[in-house]
């Protein structure tokens, strides 16, 4: 089981701040264990976030973002209580939705 | 008439048709991934598999990070363009075999900032491209890896 992605969404003026901090190991591939064996890559590849259910930002990445993820970004629109969610897809085909309401 | 748009939105939310309109707009276009962007082994490369043959040099987009860098597993990196109706920003490590780190899609109401946290490793050049109006800009900043310093 994936653990959940902390988010944060703040409405600030006409802007919305959204935060998160995603948890996964974002294992490159190119490291070794104790035995001198490869660590399989497993990374996120893609993140999408929505806004009521309409899309803001698709992002795609590669190995080289940092373990446990993090990302932020802002928006207009938004209003105290919308929903924001977000969900992940890893290279192994793991995903994970979670979401929270604009505070 | 934004406005209108967006009332125009919110009704079609309300009735489910937009979220079917959002699923098929959003998977048509071709992504990096499927582009084998992130396969790609120097930045020209990468560049032309985006569709981006020559971007303009331009002060219009902003690496936004510190020019020093103490962790080299987490280094803040934000992309931020000045230019309208950017749509797509993305992020590219000279020094790496594969040199794209990030790509970014975004929508009308979002800003055009992204921020993120970036394996370095070593000092490095970050560059950013940026999609606006269908043609392309980048810059680029050096950052400098100091490992186990006090951030002097």
């Amino acid at each position: 089981m994936s653990t959940p992605t902390k988010i944060r969404a703040n409405l600030n003026g006409d802007v919305t701040e959204v935060k998160m901090l995603m948890s996964h190991d974002m294992e490159t591939g190119r490291r070794k264990d104790g035995n001198g064996l490869t660590i399989p890559a497993k990374y996120i590849v893609e993140v999408q976030v929505s806004h009521n259910g309409q899309r803001l930002l698709r992002a795609e990445w590669g190995y080289r973002v940092s373990k446990n993820p993090y990302m932020s970004f802002k928006f207009k629109g938004g209003a105290v209580g919308d929903t924001i969610a977000v969900s992940w897809t890893d290279s192994s085909g793991d995903t994970r939705r979670d979401e929270t309401r604009i505070a | 008439m934004d406005r209108q748009r967006r009332r125009i939105l919110a009704a079609a939310s309300g009735a489910g048709i937009w979220g079917a309109l959002a699923t098929l707009g959003f998977v048509l276009p071709r992504s990096a991934q499927a582009a084998g962007v992130f396969e790609a082994r120097t930045l020209d490369q990468a560049f032309a598999l985006l569709g981006a043959e020559a971007p303009q040099v331009s002060d219009q987009v902003v690496i936004v990070s510190n020019d020093t860098a103490e962790n080299g597993d987490a280094v803040p990196v934000g992309i931020r363009s000045l230019l309208p109706k950017s749509d797509l920003l993305a992020l590219f490590v000279d020094t790496n075999p594969n040199p794209l780190v990030a790509c970014y899609e975004i929508s009308e109401p979002m800003l055009p900032e992204v921020n993120m946290r970036v394996r370095m490793g070593a000092s490095a050049k970050l560059v950013a491209l940026v999609r606006a109006e269908g043609r392309w800009y980048r810059t680029s900043k050096e950052i400098k890896y100091i490992s186990g310093s006090c951030g002097i």
